[in-house]
């Protein structure tokens, strides 16, 4: 059982876990000023000294000084006992990893589009996000037809304890959308977004993880085995996609695309000759 | 800053000062006068007798609490502290300030959050001034009116820490035996309410109230309006050589080999670390270049830490003096068998190392050739293979290299 509260927050249910906590619908507090219905609220599973959380303040206000459309609005960020929450906008169409209706293949291109222009925005300002994927390319609830996404969470675990690549709140599966690189220990950048943004795109329209095989069951043996396996493109996917795709995940960093800008334009010339 | 040796010396003034039960707690006039700060005082002694024996750092959340859920009416500004388990607890709501010194000085007021300030300061604390916003560092205190436990007017207080007195750490549970022989399956079960710390929340607030009062102190920053914002510089493109980075020191020059490719890599490579390149057939020259990272750190919980640096690990890994040039890496264990400095890691060359830092429970690497855990001598570093696993306590890692082969 969730406690009823986070801070002034009234929680009402729990969207699920993932690699940074959990989050909760909420219904926010007056303070805010927000006339929203819901926000959403992320309670950090890992603790914190006030120095980390400082650090935390000072990464998620950088990141909403970013002006992008297609970033997440973030609302507030606090402190409870040790506890990091930070609340977004809640956006009610779900997210590419389970939209809440069935997602047209122009629609994920779209939205792809608007994760890696959101993803830009974050490079050009000066940081790298570290956790696209799926779950976090959200969803704007109901504007007649077209989709609108937000891509939401920039990875704070490296923010929280300097060094730290992976959290282990990641179910294995979320592993595939960590560029190998990171988890040797090069720094994130523009490049392992992008190879990120490759591995959504192709798990969004294949449904298949771009490592072959049964995953393994635990974690030491499924970072060997991603350090050791070059991914592989479904042939579920167009052409079109597969060369995206296939240019995202390029081994070498100076092979795939030099900005998120530069897919995200390819994306839009795909998604226009539907 | 331990409370033992304490001094409290109240500042004259129109409110209320109190110290009960190792905590202290301040209110202001405020709006209304001294009554209703006399009020919540009274409420929140009744709380104190209420908990009787209940840890003065919760005692002091408590106090907060009582006085922020008392009801109608502006609340008067106020201020709780106490000493905790990570430092000193500091509570501060509305028109109150307070001044830390110690081993960094710092000035903190009530009105910096939109609700109030609740954070734990120290642990190396000498002196905490507690006073009305705008009072400045040096209040008018007289220290011939010390003020053990109880309640007198006053409008702050000056805390002082006599000579410093050694408190046992909490008790570490006994090594009965060495650590569990196998790598614990991932430990995700934690739920966000089981991680809070600190005193039980109240029931909540009966139904059809106003503007219902949160249960636990808390600290809020607002996002919607994120002002002034250091500026970054854009990232740099992949074939731009990337800068290095600003904080870390220079990275440590080692001597290597390159593969055909040109890729630097330890001596003692068979494949290139980043190509897979077979290396035998290279001729072996050393040449000097910059420490690519070692590999990486894998937890019994999942989480990856890169070795790009060196760190020292525990439950509360920035209370070491040490910090400063070491990564902390705060290993989470609710059982305790963690030392708040327990071990450190450093990078050596192309070896990684570990020492025990005098850790209650040991410092353990397991043994492949007799199959036992290896209790490290405190002090005194160990270079670790690649593959090797490590205990802390009930906590282990595994230390995992792309530059050497297994064994090496
Ligand atoms: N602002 C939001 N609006 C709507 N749904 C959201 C929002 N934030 C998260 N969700 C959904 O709630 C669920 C849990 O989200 P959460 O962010 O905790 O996990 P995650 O995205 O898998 O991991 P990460 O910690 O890396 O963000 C996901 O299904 C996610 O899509
Ligand atoms: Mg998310
Ligand atoms: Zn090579």
């Amino acid at each position: 059982m969730p406690a009823s509260r986070v801070a002034d927050y009234e929680l009402v249910r729990s969207l699920g876990e993932g690699s940074h906590g959990e989050a909760f619908l909420a219904i926010p507090p007056q303070r805010l000023g927000v006339d929203d219905e819901h926000v959403v609220v992320k309670v950090l599973a890992q603790t914190a000294a006030e120095d980390g959380f400082q650090r935390v303040v000072d990464q998620l206000r950088f990141v909403a000084s970013v002006a992008s459309p297609h970033l997440a609005r973030l609302l507030d960020a606090g402190y409870q006992s040790g506890v990091v929450y930070y609340a977004t906008e809640y956006y009610a169409g779900g997210s590419l990893a389970s939209p809440s209706r069935p997602l047209e293949r122009g629609d994920v291109l779209t939205c792809l589009a608007q994760a890696a222009h959101a993803a830009h925005a974050l490079h050009e300002a000066g940081a790298a996000h570290r956790g696209i994927k799926p779950a976090n390319v959200l969803i704007v609830g109901d504007e007649d037809g077209a989709v609108n996404a937000r891509l939401a969470d920039p990875a704070l675990a490296p923010v929280l304890s300097p060094g730290q690549t992976t959290t282990g709140g990641e179910r294995l599966g979320a592993l595939e959308f960590i560029e190998p690189g990171i988890l040797r220990g090069e720094p994130a950048g523009r490049a392992s977004d992008i190879w990120s943004l490759g591995g959504t795109l192709h798990r969004t329209l294949s449904g298949q993880s771009i490592y072959e095989g049964p995953a393994p069951e635990d974690i030491v043996s499924a970072i060997r085995s991603i350090l050791t396996t070059a991914p592989t493109v479904s042939g579920m996917l167009p052409p079109g996609e597969a060369a995206l795709v296939q240019q995202c995940l390029a081994e070498d960093r100076a092979d795939r695309f030099a900005t998120a800008l530069e897919f995200a334009e390819r994306l839009e010339e795909l998604a226009a000759v539907t | 800053m331990r409370f033992h040796d304490l001094t409290v010396v109240p500042v004259a003034g129109d409110g209320v000062v109190a110290h009960l039960a190792g905590a202290i707690l301040v209110v202001l006039p405020g709006p209304d006068q001294r009554d209703r700060a006399l009020d919540l005082v009274t409420s929140a002694r009744g709380a104190c007798d209420a908990a009787g024996g209940l840890p003065a750092a919760d005692l002091a959340h408590r106090f907060a609490e009582v006085i922020t859920t008392a009801g109608e009416g502006e609340l008067p500004p106020f201020g709780s502290l106490a000493d905790g388990p990570r430092g000193v607890v500091l509570f501060l709501y509305g028109a109150i300030e307070a001044h830390v010194s110690g081993a960094t000085d710092f000035r903190v007021s009530g009105d910096e959050a939109t609700t109030w300030v609740d954070r734990v300061v120290g642990p190396d604390v000498e002196r905490v001034v507690l006073v009305p916003l705008g009072t400045g560092p040096e209040p008018d205190a007289n220290p011939a009116f010390e003020l053990g436990e109880g309640v007198v007017p006053g409008s702050g207080v000056v805390l002082s820490v006599g000579a410093e007195v050694a408190v046992p750490a909490a008790p570490e549970r006994a090594p009965a035996e060495p650590p569990p022989l196998e790598v614990e399956e991932p430990d995700t079960a934690e739920t966000p309410a089981a991680a809070v710390e600190g005193p039980p929340p109240p029931p909540p607030p009966p139904p059809g109230e106003a503007s219902p009062t949160p249960v636990v102190p808390f600290e809020a920053v607002s996002l919607l309006d994120p002002g002034d914002v250091e500026e970054r510089e854009p990232l740099p493109l992949a074939v731009e050589e990337a800068p290095e980075p600003e904080d870390s020191p220079e990275v440590a020059q080692v001597e290597g080999i390159l593969c055909s490719r040109e890729h630097f890599n330890s001596p003692d490579a068979l494949y290139c670390s980043s190509c897979g390149i077979s290396m035998v057939h290279q001729t072996h020259n050393l040449v000097k270049g910059a420490r690519p990272p070692l590999g990486f750190l894998v937890f019994d919980d999942g989480s990856t830490f890169t070795l790009d640096a060196d760190y020292l690990m525990g439950r509360e890994p920035e209370v070491d003096e040490s910090a400063g040039e070491v990564r902390p890496l705060l290993l989470d264990d609710p059982d305790r068998t963690v030392s708040r400095g327990h071990a450190e890691l450093r990078l050596v060359g192309w070896d990684v190392t570990v020492a025990d830092r005098g850790s209650a429970n040991g410092t353990f690497v397991w043994d492949e050739s007799t199959s036992q855990w290896q209790r490290l001598v405190a002090g005194v570093p160990v270079p670790i293979k690649p593959g090797a696993r490590v205990a802390l306590g009930r906590r282990t890692f595994v230390y995992e290299t792309p530059h050497k082969p297994h064994g090496a």
